[in-house]
């Protein structure tokens, strides 16, 4: 269950990525930062709650079903023009949450002792220079709608074969 | 600007400075007075805010935690006690003086902590006398006069009258303002109110010191209202020390009333109410509401515990019953509110107590509930022979005038009456059931009746709660058709009955120390039937110990919810108690409102190995002096008498021992010449024999003597420190003229002072006891109290004597006592230093055990060993008690902070959980240490256990929460581990794993603070038993030793098992020994059980000695055989290995030509048919290898006794198929069909094994889920990741 987890969560991470690529650069800067600070947040509320409540909150099929729903949108923004693919632009893929709360969680589990607002803060900096290194590379590379329709395209296979073994 | 807007504007700016104008007038003149008080009691509170009637003065109420920004307020009134303001509040407190608040400090006692402002010293001594003379007007005044302080210029009501002078002694009544100098005075009121009772006997009511004399006190009120309507004369007083006392005198009282807050009085007074026959009762008020009062998992403790419960036991108080609590009014202040049902109880006992006096003795009805286990076992009670001690007392009851009728005439008949009419049935013997219920003339109640009575007696919840786990009545033991048969034996008016077994079926496991479990119909039946069936007018407990307050329900202040309080059912519940255990005997006297009357220890009796190695000490001590003389033939000596198996020496044949290894030997012969062993059980109302007087007398004085001696020559230089501290010197030099001083002085020689003297006080007191006890007992049944006195073992304690009076406890919240602080200090470096010499580390944790016993003997002891290791000490207050902890600084401690586990027993929880918490504070103290040059295993113990948590599933918040529990216990409200039933059900346990489960599903409990209290979690007990390296089991007392105590393997046995288990070592296990309360000392367990085999169990001497008592000394043969039954299942390297072969040859081949069998067959043969199966079970289970020849031999005596008195019923042999065909399969085949029909004969097919469950709630499920190694997950993530960047770059350079 856990290998699977963490292949969805890699699975949503690279498809948002590849998204957040797609910004203008300060906008994607600024979701980094928003990123860092839910992952801060994320930590905090964690830190509160045991591995079972969290696998009650994260059940896998309604991952599964909401990152369905994230996979249409970025489908629908690869394929979208003018209004809708302004409008479509500025969506950075909500489902990032997940990964979040994944590295949260293995970090809370890696460092026992330690205060839980440092660890939210490590956390948050951990997400806000992955996200923003990701960014980067990604931009090096030269990403565009292609690569985020293949990594969209990848994204769905994955969840179906997860699904599948679920 | 126009002139319209000119006018607007001036009309705006007018309207302005009019509105500020007003709002000005208003905050001078109208506005309400805002006073704060601080830190008063909720009662206080109350009254003040209740009595003021004045709309202009608003009063709120805070904490001192909860106190602050004083300068929002117009006036400041503080309670000075217990006040501490911390660095924030105390700038808040400077603010407000700056601004001119007054501030008023009550410093009604003298408290430390006084702040005044802004007040001049007119009005300082006017506030001081409002709050002195506690009285409604004086608070009311007082609100109005600080507001008139505050704000003076303030237009309304603001008049005040002085404050009223209150006597501070007083007499007072139902009605307010009503206040009497004297008695006389108060006659005469009561008088003028039409209710003196000119017959009626007259009650000293005493209210405690800090109780409201108005108002608020609907407790007392009612009480007064109910003892004055039973047609007694209540004189309440108000008063405090001497003056309490002369008023109590003036009243010269029938009864003394007092709801507790501290001690009565000195103990003059006491003296003087015991001389004149005057009963205490002491029922108390609560100040926590009614919720707290009632949950079973927030125990009484601290000072409440201490003020209203263990202070008032030392005056001999009784009926400890909570008769108020305090709840929110409407207005949210806390007020006392009786509690109905309980001031009911509360009269009930008083008047059925008060009863007893005037009764006469042929009318009374008496109900004796004695213990015995199911089956032929003997009648059971620790220290005490009780069939004898039983016809003792009944007969002296029937001299007495009570009614006896049909008590036989001689003690064999009675004896025979007991076992068949008054037997305990185990519900896997249907066979022997039918039997009782045919042949032993039970009483019968139908189901109707049982039925009417329990709804009559309990709560209809808890009825419900005993038919939803055991089904309707009558239930399935002893039951036949619609009704419930009751074992139980009339004597005319009294009513001998056994305590059942308090749970059946799966339950079984628990039974005696009680687990969180309701009690079945069969258990129920006799107890209901004493209340409406007999009509008891008081209930006896004979000997230590039964189960029934062992039962489910509050460690104190018991409830109509709680079984034991509601079985006892408000009798005056008396309890005969060995004076040995004082741990237990709280537990009964809180949980079953029973008065303790204490009887004498079985006399210690000489062991006479010193006289066996005599040679052998001569020879060693010759050696050890001039090493030349050190020679193999000595060592082969030695190894003769098997002395190196127990000290783990070399085993060779060749070469010699050092000097140091003789050395050791030398101590470990001394110790076994010195071994203080019990003889034959007491009978009570027999003195002890001569020589038994002696012996006692010299094990009780002969040690202090020895040591004060070598004091003396101490401090005249003549010796050293270090021999001053050598057991074996001491041992050697002084002991033997000790006792021959002794011996000299009982035979007529002439005595010096001190020690010398005592040693003839001490046999008269002995001599005294023997009658005392049951006088006691006759006295106590005609309403005559019990005078109060210390327990323990009387060598260590001789204030214990004489017995016959009534046990009392020790004050938790001074624990450690100093003296305890410095011994447990000792003994913690001393188990550290042990460690370190033989494993050249120190330990990283220690593992503790503390029972009730142990804490009250040795004062906290064993707490001061777990603080030392953890290197924190405490903090004292001026009376000595321990108000905080702080941390011995790495530095001075000079080595690590060592981690800790304790197990507690259900006990000691009770009587002292604020220690334990206190103990969780102090792990938290170390785990934080931010000095230490050493490492600070605490706290990599807190981090190991938050990072198992976390890995368990647990939340990381929770995980830290709990990261520094380190006590644990049985479930709340449970006594046991549980361990003693399973490991002897050893029919049903394959491997020692399911021993480990066992335990650690009743041993999960945890006890270190108040939101967890109770709360079970296996997860974290066993996080916190790993990586324990020794563990560590006090010792106090000389009546118990490991083999001889059964919990002694069911606490360190069962822990050092789990150990093993979870870390695949097994910890090194020692005794914290306190039995020399001049030398405390460590001693490893193997050696602790070495010397006490030798000198008992296998010990002829001691055998023969025993052999002099009847069936309850016998069966205690077979308890010692269980219990090394019970360390080769937890911990076989405890024993000596070849102790079964030993056994085999002492009680099966007979040896000694001691006439075992003869023995056994004449006054118990079910103990031997016990020993033997033991034996054969041990052998079955591969704890003993025995060859055939053995096993055969000991199978043969077990069927011989078997076909000659039948099954023994017993749980250990009926209930154990697997045993029962082991042992015919080592008996021929004529024999093998003959046992197995005396067997069947008592037995039916037995149920499924069982399993244990796990019991009260849990703080989270486990989780099931298979965990994959994270490691391998984040080198997967970091593989995906590389891939992507890769195949980015490739991308890239293909761009």
């Amino acid at each position: 269950m856990m290998v699977l987890f963490i292949l969805l969560s890699l699975s949503i991470a690279l498809t948002v990525m590849v998204k957040m690529s797609l910004m203008p650069i300060k906008m994607a800067l600024a979701y980094a930062a928003v990123w860092g600070v839910v992952a801060f947040m994320t930590t905090i509320f964690l830190a509160g709650i045991s591995r079972q409540q969290l696998f009650a909150v994260l059940d896998m099929e309604g991952i599964i079903t909401l990152e369905f729903i994230e996979l249409m949108i970025m489908f629908s923004y690869v394929f979208s023009t003018k209004l809708w693919k302004k409008i479509l632009g500025f969506y950075p893929g909500l489902m990032m949450v997940v990964p979040v709360c994944g590295l949260s969680f293995i970090l809370l589990r890696y460092f026992p002792g330690m205060n839980f607002t440092l660890s939210g803060i490590i956390t948050g900096c951990i997400i806000f220079f992955s996200v923003t290194a990701a960014v980067f590379l990604f931009r090096y590379a030269r990403t565009d709608k292609r690569s985020l329709y293949t990594a969209s395209l990848s994204a769905v296979l994955l969840n179906i074969i997860i699904y599948g073994l679920l | 600007m126009t002139g319209v807007k000119k006018k607007l504007f001036i009309g705006i700016a007018a309207s302005v400075v009019l509105a500020f104008c007003c709002y000005a007038a208003y905050v001078i003149w109208f506005r309400p007075v805002e006073i704060l008080v601080v830190n008063a009691l909720p009662a206080q509170a109350a009254e003040i805010v209740l009595n003021n009637d004045c709309d202009a003065i608003e009063v709120t109420c805070k904490s001192m935690e909860e106190a602050g920004d004083f300068d929002k307020y117009d006036a400041v009134l503080m309670y000075g006690r217990g006040l501490y303001l911390d660095s924030l509040q105390s700038v808040s407190l400077e603010k407000a003086s700056v601004k001119g608040i007054p501030v008023f400090t009550n410093t009604l006692r003298n408290f430390s902590f006084v702040v005044t402002h802004n007040l001049d010293s007119a009005q300082n001594a006017q506030l001081q006398k409002y709050f002195s003379n506690q009285c409604g007007a004086n608070y009311r005044n007082l609100v109005r006069y600080i507001g008139s302080i505050a704000n003076p210029r303030r237009i309304g009501e603001k008049d005040y009258d002085a404050p009223v002078e209150m006597p501070s002694n007083m007499y007072y009544h139902l009605e307010p303002g009503q206040y009497f100098d004297n008695a006389e005075a108060l006659s005469d009121y009561l008088k003028r109110k039409g209710i003196y009772h000119r017959e009626g006997g007259k009650i000293a009511f005493v209210s405690g010191v800090s109780f409201p004399v108005e108002h608020n006190r609907a407790h007392i009120d009612t009480l007064v209202s109910r003892l004055t309507a039973e047609g007694y004369n209540v004189y309440p007083i108000t008063a405090t020390g001497l003056e309490r006392a002369r008023m109590i005198k003036e009243v010269g009282p029938d009864a003394i009333v007092y709801l507790p807050m501290g001690r009565l009085g000195n103990d003059s007074l006491i003296n003087w109410a015991y001389e004149r026959h005057i009963p205490l009762f002491m029922p108390f008020p609560l100040i926590q509401p009614r919720e707290e009062w009632l949950d079973v998992n927030k125990p009484m403790g601290g000072g409440t515990l201490n003020a209203r419960i263990v202070v008032p036991e030392i005056d001999g108080g009784m009926t400890p019953l909570c008769i108020s609590t305090q709840n929110p009014s409407p207005e949210g202040y806390l007020l006392y509110t009786p509690e109905a049902e309980r001031i009911d109880a509360f009269m009930e006992q008083f008047g059925r107590f008060m009863n007893l006096k005037t009764l006469p003795n042929d009318k009374k009805r008496i109900a004796i509930g004695y213990f015995k286990s199911p089956g032929k076992d003997a009648l059971l009670a620790s220290g005490m022979e009780v069939v004898p001690s039983l016809y003792n007392f009944l007969k002296r009851l029937r001299a007495e005038g009570y009614d006896v009728e049909g008590l036989p005439a001689s003690l064999d008949e009675f004896k025979k009456q007991l076992m068949r009419q008054g037997s305990v049935m185990g519900d896997y013997a249907p066979a022997a059931q039918e039997k009782f219920m045919n042949e032993a003339n039970p009483v019968w109640i139908e189901k109707g009746m049982y039925e009417k009575w329990a709804k009559e007696v309990l709560l209809a919840e808890k009825y419900a709660e005993v038919e939803k786990r055991y089904g309707k009545a009558p239930g399935s033991l002893l039951a036949r058709g619609d009704s419930l048969a009751v074992a139980a034996i009339r004597y005319g008016n009294i009513l001998l009955f056994p305590q059942p077994r308090p749970a059946l079926g799966d339950d079984d496991f628990k039974l005696t120390h009680g687990v969180d479990v309701v009690p079945p119909h069969s258990y129920l039946a006799p107890y209901l039937y004493m209340q409406k069936g007999f009509d008891a007018d008081a209930l006896i407990h004979f000997g230590t110990h039964g189960n029934l307050e062992f039962t489910p329900g509050k460690n104190a202040g018991l409830s109509q919810a709680d079984w034991a309080e509601v079985l006892v059912g408000n009798r005056p519940h008396f309890y005969f108690y060995t004076t040995g255990n004082v741990g237990e005997s709280i537990i009964a006297k809180r949980r079953s409102h029973a008065v303790i009357v204490t009887h004498l220890t079985p006399p210690y009796v000489e062991s006479g190995l010193r006289q066996k190695y005599s040679a052998l000490m001569e020879v060693l001590h010759n050696a050890i002096c001039n090493p030349a003389l050190n020679g193999n033939s000595l060592k082969k000596e030695i190894m003769e008498c098997g002395f190196h198996r127990n000290l783990g020496l070399d085993s060779l044949p060749t070469g010699k021992y050092t000097v140091e290894e003789l050395k050791k030997i030398d101590s470990f012969l001394e110790e076994l010449a010195n071994e203080k062993i019990t003889g034959a059980f007491y009978v009570m109302g027999l003195p002890y024999s001569s020589s038994d007087m002696t012996t006692t007398v010299l094990a009780i004085c002969a040690d202090k003597l020895a040591y004060l001696r070598a004091k003396n020559d101490f401090e005249k230089g003549r010796i050293t420190e270090e021999c001053l501290h050598d057991f074996t010197f001491i041992s050697h030099r002084y002991l033997p003229d000790a006792k021959k001083t002794i011996l000299n002085i009982l035979n007529g020689g002439a005595a010096g002072e001190g020690e010398e003297a005592y040693a003839l006080e001490c046999r008269r007191l002995l001599a005294e006891s023997a009658g005392a006890e049951i006088n006691a007992m006759v006295n106590a049944l005609s309403g005559i109290p019990v005078f109060p006195a210390p327990g323990g073992d009387p060598v260590l304690n001789p204030n214990v004597l004489p017995t016959g009076r009534n046990m009392y406890s020790i004050n938790a919240e001074a624990t450690p006592s100093t003296k305890a602080w410095n011994d447990g200090v000792a003994l913690a470096e001393q188990t550290l230093k042990d460690y370190y010499a033989k494993h050249g580390e120190y330990p990283k944790k220690v593992s503790y055990t503390f029972w009730a016993g142990e804490f009250i003997s040795s004062q906290g002891a064993t707490v001061a060993q777990a603080l030392r290791m953890l290197g924190v000490e405490p903090v004292r207050d001026e009376q000595g008690r321990v108000m905080d902890l702080k941390l011995t600084p790495s530095k001075i401690l000079g080595r690590p902070r060592v981690n800790i586990l304790v197990q507690v027993s259900g006990q000691l929880r009770d009587i002292a959980s604020s220690r334990l918490k206190m103990l969780t504070d102090a792990v938290a103290l170390a785990a934080n240490a931010e000095d230490d040059i050493y490492p600070n295993y605490v706290a990599e113990g807190s981090l190991e256990q938050e990072k198992e948590l976390v890995e368990k599933g647990e939340s990381p918040k929770m995980a830290r929460e709990l990261s520094n529990m380190r006590v644990f216990g049985p479930v709340n409200s449970g006594y046991s581990t549980g361990m003693l039933r399973f490991t002897e059900s050893s029919g049903e346990w394959d491997d020692r794993e399911g021993l480990v489960e066992g335990y650690l599903n009743n041993m999960c409990a945890m006890y270190g603070d108040d939101e967890n209290w109770g709360s079970m979690d296996k997860n974290l007990f066993r996080s916190a038993i790993a990586g324990t390296d020794v563990i560590v089991q006090p010792r106090q007392s000389n009546t118990w030793g490991p083999i001889s105590l059964d919990h002694v393997y069911e606490f360190t046995g069962a822990l050092s098992l789990a150990s093993t288990s979870i870390n695949g070592k097994e910890p090194e296990a020692v005794l914290a020994d306190y039995r020399n309360s001049y030398l405390p000392r460590m001693q490893d367990t193997r050696e602790a059980i070495a010397v006490e085999a030798r000198a008992t169990i296998l010990n002829s001497e001691f055998i023969k000695a025993r052999m002099k008592g009847d069936a309850t000394t016998a069966q205690m043969f077979g308890e010692i055989f269980r219990n090394i039954f019970g360390w080769s299942a937890t911990r076989s390297s405890a024993l000596p290995e070849d102790i079964y072969d030993n056994l085999y040859r002492q009680y099966i081949l007979d040896q000694d030509g001691l006439g075992i069998e003869e023995y056994f067959g004449n006054v118990n043969p079910a103990a031997l048919q016990e020993m033997t199966a033991t034996m054969l079970e041990s052998a079955r289970k591969g704890f003993w290898n025995a060859d055939k020849e053995k096993l055969e031999l000991t199978a043969s005596l077990n069927a011989r006794l078997t076909a000659q008195h039948g099954a023994p019923c017993t749980d250990f042999i009926c209930a154990n198929k697997k045993l029962q065909d082991f042992i015919a399969s080592n008996l021929d085949k004529k024999d093998a069909e003959r046992f197995a029909d005396d067997i069947a004969e008592a037995t039916a097919a037995r149920s499924d094994a069982k399993v244990l469950k796990e019991e009260g709630k849990k703080l989270f499920p486990e989780v099931s889920e298979t965990d994959v190694s994270t490691t391998v997950l984040i080198v997967l993530s970091v593989v995906v990741f590389i891939v992507v960047i890769l195949s980015v770059i490739r991308k890239r350079r293909s761009q």
